[in-house]
């Protein structure tokens, strides 16, 4: 009996101190714009909340609120990946923020359901048309489904193939410049019996995504659709490179690599037991972490002959977006600006190790002195390399992505070939295409 | 505390007498309390608003062809979904077959080691309280929880194999690396945190059974095996029947752990009902179509509980 | 089938001194398969803690050189002491929502035969086979109108829904085993229903109570599904949620992990190292009672 009153006590207890707590965070929606004393508050989401993020964002929007201090940035950090189905939940509620960040794969959907707004007129009348890099602008109008601006590209980050300097130079192997270099390095750096191995493969989360670089860097095909808008995923050149690429699976790479995710393959990087692994420079700061400056570097996606001459895929853009449902658009979009202004894009891109999309924080002293970007952005300007455009704007492109992941490791445990893989991919590709092209024809 | 519980119980109403009120006031008020409309009135608000109405959206939606993505291809298409789940998709079959080994695996494994961990737990011995808590701990771990952990214990480079490499030698351990092993060691990780509720509900039933039944074996002089297959197990029937139930309908709709460790992985090796559903609409936002798939395992439930039910009842009239 | 004269929980207590047929306890049959499931739970914790409580780069199976970095760093900087006190006033709030509305419900199914009473019970078993994932978007549309988004108040309604079906029938399964007689024998000294019932009935209902209430309050703790969708505010965020959320696309921090799963863990674990007499008291009594 009394142990019960205890527990009554307290649920009670909480219960009360939850409703006081709640009322206090009832939210304040006055007129659109906002007076010092009386501040609008606009609701803000970070697709990649957590402990690296989060404290960046956060030191942001207090300078954001002390340059204007009649909006308040009301700060929600989404964990990475969960942001995609959070926003679709959001925009099916009726409930999305004001600005959210926005990745290029997510957009086309998002947009083509109206949640966003389009910005290419608020663009050209601001400060900052002609400061936003082109190739990143390029990348964020390919993203949507009518090739309008919807994202403002915070940064536009290629893959890339991080290696491990110190062990490439102690086995005397030359850097990934080629493909053939890099199935040489991956076979000479592995002793499987030491646990020791030449890549760290994506086979599970994501897989599909990091395979389109791979396709088209290999293959050195041009575009992804062909003349008559059919994808070129069905080339048999496509096929034989990829099946090149899962051939090395558990042979240079560990067992376990086949359900590897983002997390899992980067831990096998920087725990030291791959030699290399493919992704975009987001990881930087972990490979500094646990190996200090300079020892995991960073080469484009290599080519597919000795030439040199590289066939590279778009890089995909990353910003904030305005939400249609905005009650406080204006705000909104000053604060969109703010975050692509060119020392907050300079701070966050130094801080994320990613590309910035303002063409003024390109030209910061901190870029040319960092190896894995300036390597990025000399490669993506390269009048000889070719740059493929992946279909980002196609609102199913994702969820294609997702479905395929479960083949690609069949491919891997040898249960069916690349082959069929890319044709079923393409097949994918190409329905959702003639769907899309029926929908949105001629835009 | 049974016994003051005992000692307590008559005096109580003595005590509450002295305060009762008057017979009219009483009867009035006492009518509503008598009323079990409304009693049960707040569970039906409940259930009807928060279980009733959106399963009944999700009815509706499974008429449509409705995905979240493309609003502009949004329409009615009757029964299609249904058609094409029965006879136009490989994976809804393949994924009904991956959930009843994963069903029947769990409830098997579960039932047979929790049987065996609840007739020890029933014995006497120095340190069981201890023991008893220890063991129910995983019962209290969340699903998220419970998969970082078994995620460390798989993972090459923080797990077993780690240890085995540190101890020399070079397994190559990554059981969620291959379509078989993966399945089992999601089996393992899920019967990990299983296992405390099978022997919770059948420790509880065992302790229900009188004493004398056992005293009088013991006359007979019946070995402790007899006793188990002719005493206790007999007694444990009604127990058995429903936690095997109510386990095989959680196992099924059971997502989080296997979401979140393999993710219906390798290749597929994984990927339940439940799973693909989710799949389906949370991550393809194919949602007309989730729907459909939802109603289908919502209705192999229904009738797998209800033969199940029967024959459980029908076995016990038997044996009676 | 347990043609028992008195009612459950009157007739026995927790330990037995005694258990007829149960005493041959040699090291061979009792402490090897004891150690054995002992390894099997308690080493994956132990797994936890090693990586919790040991230095970034150690590989020792033993969390030396040992170190508090880790949960400081979730504790303060990840904001898991905020996550914490927000699963506790979910969990305890759902558990006494649950608890009030199964002894209501409970109390209806086991004491009046009324019309549509076995409808309402398969409607309540019914709800156990839906799977909470599809209801997702149908339950954010619902709690939107209820503008009750972002508010912890969505995940204690949702949790005592979810759960309350099967608690009502426990709770009726174990009413019908205290004699109709004792509430009757009070009714007739002159108390209303309602205080025969809590003079009589309740004090006999604890092992119920708390099985009931537990039932509830882990449901709660750990519901991560209902959590992530409802709660966008960092500082709402309950443990589940701020577990996954610490799972950065851009950080592989296992020691901030299971520093956090510590967090998660340690309460409910101690909790119930205390409840589990209890519970199996009160699930014996309610739970398979036909």
């Amino acid at each position: 009996m009394k142990r019960n009153r205890v527990l009554k006590g307290l649920a009670l207890v909480a219960a009360t101190s939850l409703l006081g707590g709640l009322a206090a965070c009832s939210s304040s929606s006055g007129g659109d714009e906002g007076t010092a004393e009386n501040p609008v508050t606009i609701t803000f989401w970070d697709n990649n909340g957590g402990p690296d993020r989060t404290p960046l964002y956060q030191d942001i929007i207090s300078k954001f609120e002390a340059q204007n201090p009649a909006i308040k940035v009301d700060y929600v950090g989404i964990p990475a990946s969960d942001a995609a189905t959070k926003y679709q939940t959001a925009v099916a509620g009726g409930s999305t923020p004001d600005v959210g960040i926005v990745v290029g794969w997510m957009a086309s959907s998002l947009a083509a359901q109206s949640a966003l707004t389009p910005l290419d007129d608020m663009l050209s009348s601001s400060d900052l048309n002609g400061h936003i890099a082109e190739d990143a602008l390029t990348a964020a109008h390919g993203s949507s489904f009518d090739h309008k601006l919807y994202i403002l590209p915070m940064t536009a980050t290629p893959d890339t193939i991080w290696y491990r300097q110190d062990q490439f130079k102690a086995a005397g192997v030359s850097p990934p410049d080629t493909w053939a270099d890099f199935y040489t390095a991956a076979k000479t750096l592995t002793n499987s019996g030491a646990g020791q191995y030449g890549f760290a493969m994506r086979g599970g989360a994501g897989s599909v995504n990091q395979l389109v670089p791979v396709a088209y860097s290999c293959s050195a095909i041009s575009s992804f659709f062909d003349a008559d808008d059919k994808t070129t995923l069905s080339d048999p050149k496509v096929a034989s490179c990829l099946q090149q690429f899962a051939d090395i699976y558990n042979v240079d790479t560990s067992q376990a690599d086949v359900s590897y995710a983002y997390q899992d393959m980067i831990t096998a990087f920087d725990s030291g037991k791959a030699a290399m692994v493919q992704h975009n420079l987001g990881s930087a700061a972990n490979h500094v972490k646990a190996f200090g400056e300079g020892v995991a570097v960073a080469a484009p996606m290599p080519a597919a002959t000795s030439s040199g001459a590289r066939t590279l895929v778009a890089p995909t853009p990353e910003g904030p977006a305005v939400f249609s449902g905005s009650k406080h658009p204006d705000p909104a979009w000053k604060f969109t600006q703010f975050l692509l202004s060119h020392d907050i894009n300079s701070q966050w891109n130094q801080t994320t190790n990613q590309i910035p999309g303002n063409s003024d924080s390109r030209a910061d002293a901190w870029v040319a002195g960092n190896q894995p970007i300036s390597v990025s952005i000399d490669a993506l300007g390269d009048k000889a390399n070719t740059i493929v455009t992946s279909p980002l704007y196609l609102p199913d492109w994702n969820s294609i992505l997702t479905d395929m992941a479960q083949e690609w490791q069949a491919v891997l445990l040898k249960q069916t070939t690349a082959q069929q893989f890319a044709s079923d991919w393409a097949d994918k590709v190409n329905t959702a295409e003639a769907e899309y092209q029926t929908q949105f024809g001629g835009k | 505390m049974t016994s003051t519980i005992l000692a307590k119980t008559p005096v109580a109403p003595a005590a509450a007498a002295g305060g009762s009120p008057p017979r009219q006031a009483r009867k009035r008020r006492g009518r509503w309390f008598r009323g079990p409309y409304g009693l049960i009135t707040p569970a039906i608000v409940l259930i009807t608003v928060f279980i009733a109405v959106p399963v009944g959206t999700v009815v509706y939606f499974s008429l449509f062809q409705y995905n979240l993505s493309k609003p502009w291809a949004t329409k009615f298409i009757g029964l299609d979904n249904f058609h094409t789940m029965l006879f136009d998709d490989p994976q809804f079959w393949s994924s009904l077959g991956i959930t009843s080994v994963w069903v029947v695996a769990e409830v098997v494994l579960q039932l047979v080691l929790g049987l065996a961990l609840a007739l020890l737990l029933n014995r006497v011995f120095r340190g069981r309280a201890l023991v008893r808590a220890l063991m129910f701990a995983p019962w209290a771990i969340s699903g998220v929880l419970a998969t970082q952990i078994w995620l460390l214990i798989y993972n090459p480079t923080t797990g077993i194999a780690d240890v085995l490499s540190q101890l020399g030698a070079q397994s190559g351990f990554a059981p969620l690396a291959a379509g078989g092993s993966a399945f089992w060691a999601a089996v393992i990780a899920e019967l990990w945190r299983g296992l405390p509720f099978f022997a919770i509900m059948l420790l509880a039933d065992m302790q229900s059974i009188p004493k004398d039944v056992y005293e009088a074996a013991d006359v007979d002089g019946a070995s402790a095996f007899k006793q188990f297959r002719y005493v206790t197990l007999p007694y444990l029937r009604e127990a058995i029947i429903i936690t095997t139930l109510l386990r095989a309908v959680w196992e099924f709709n059971n997502v989080d752990l296997l979401y979140t460790l393999t993710g219906g992985g390798p290749a597929g090796a994984t990927t339940t009902l439940p799973l693909y559903i989710v799949n389906e609409a949370v991550g393809a936002r194919n949602f007309g179509y989730g729907s459909a798939l939802t109603i289908a395992g919502f209705v192999i439930l229904l009738v797998f509980s209800m033969i199940y039910l029967y024959f459980g009842r029908a076995s016990r009239k038997e044996s009676k | 089938m347990t043609a028992l004269a008195s009612p459950p929980a009157l007739n026995r207590r927790p330990t037995r001194e005694r258990a007829p047929g149960e005493t041959r306890s040699g090291i061979f049959n009792h402490g090897l398969p004891v150690g054995a499931f002992l390894l099997f739970t308690l080493v994956p914790f132990y797994w936890m803690i090693v990586f919790a409580f040991r230095q970034t780069g150690s590989t020792l199976p033993l969390p030396v050189p040992f170190t508090f970095d880790h949960l400081k760093t979730v504790w303060t900087d990840l904001g898991f002491s905020t996550y914490l006190w927000n699963s506790v006033a979910v969990a305890l709030c759902t558990l006494l929502f649950t608890v009030v509305l199964a002894l209501l419900t409970g109390y209806a199914l086991a004491r009046f035969e009324f019309r549509g009473k076995s409808p309402f019970m398969v409607v309540l078993l019914a709800t156990q086979f839906v799977p909470g994932a599809m209801l997702l978007i149908p339950l954010f549309l619902i709690f939107k109108q209820l503008g009750l988004i972002d508010n912890l108040f969505a995940l204690i309604i949702s949790d005592t829904v979810f759960q309350l079906p099967l608690c009502a029938i426990l709770m009726s399964n174990f009413l019908k085993n205290i004699p109709i007689e004792l509430e009757e024998a009070a009714m007739i000294d002159g108390c209303s229903r309602f205080r025969a019932f809590c003079a009589v009935v309740l004090p006999l209902l604890r092992p119920a109570i708390v099985a009931v209430g537990s039932f509830a309050f882990i449901g709660a703790w750990n519901n991560f599904l209902f959590a992530l969708m409802f709660i966008n505010h960092n500082d709402r965020f309950t443990l589940p949620i701020g577990l996954n959320s610490a799972i950065g696309e851009y950080s592989a921090d296992y020691g901030a992990l299971a520093a956090g799963g510590v967090v998660a863990a340690v309460p409910v674990v101690i909790v119930f190292a205390f409840m589990q007499r209890f519970l199996v008291q009160g699930v014996s009594a309610g739970a398979v009672k036909g």
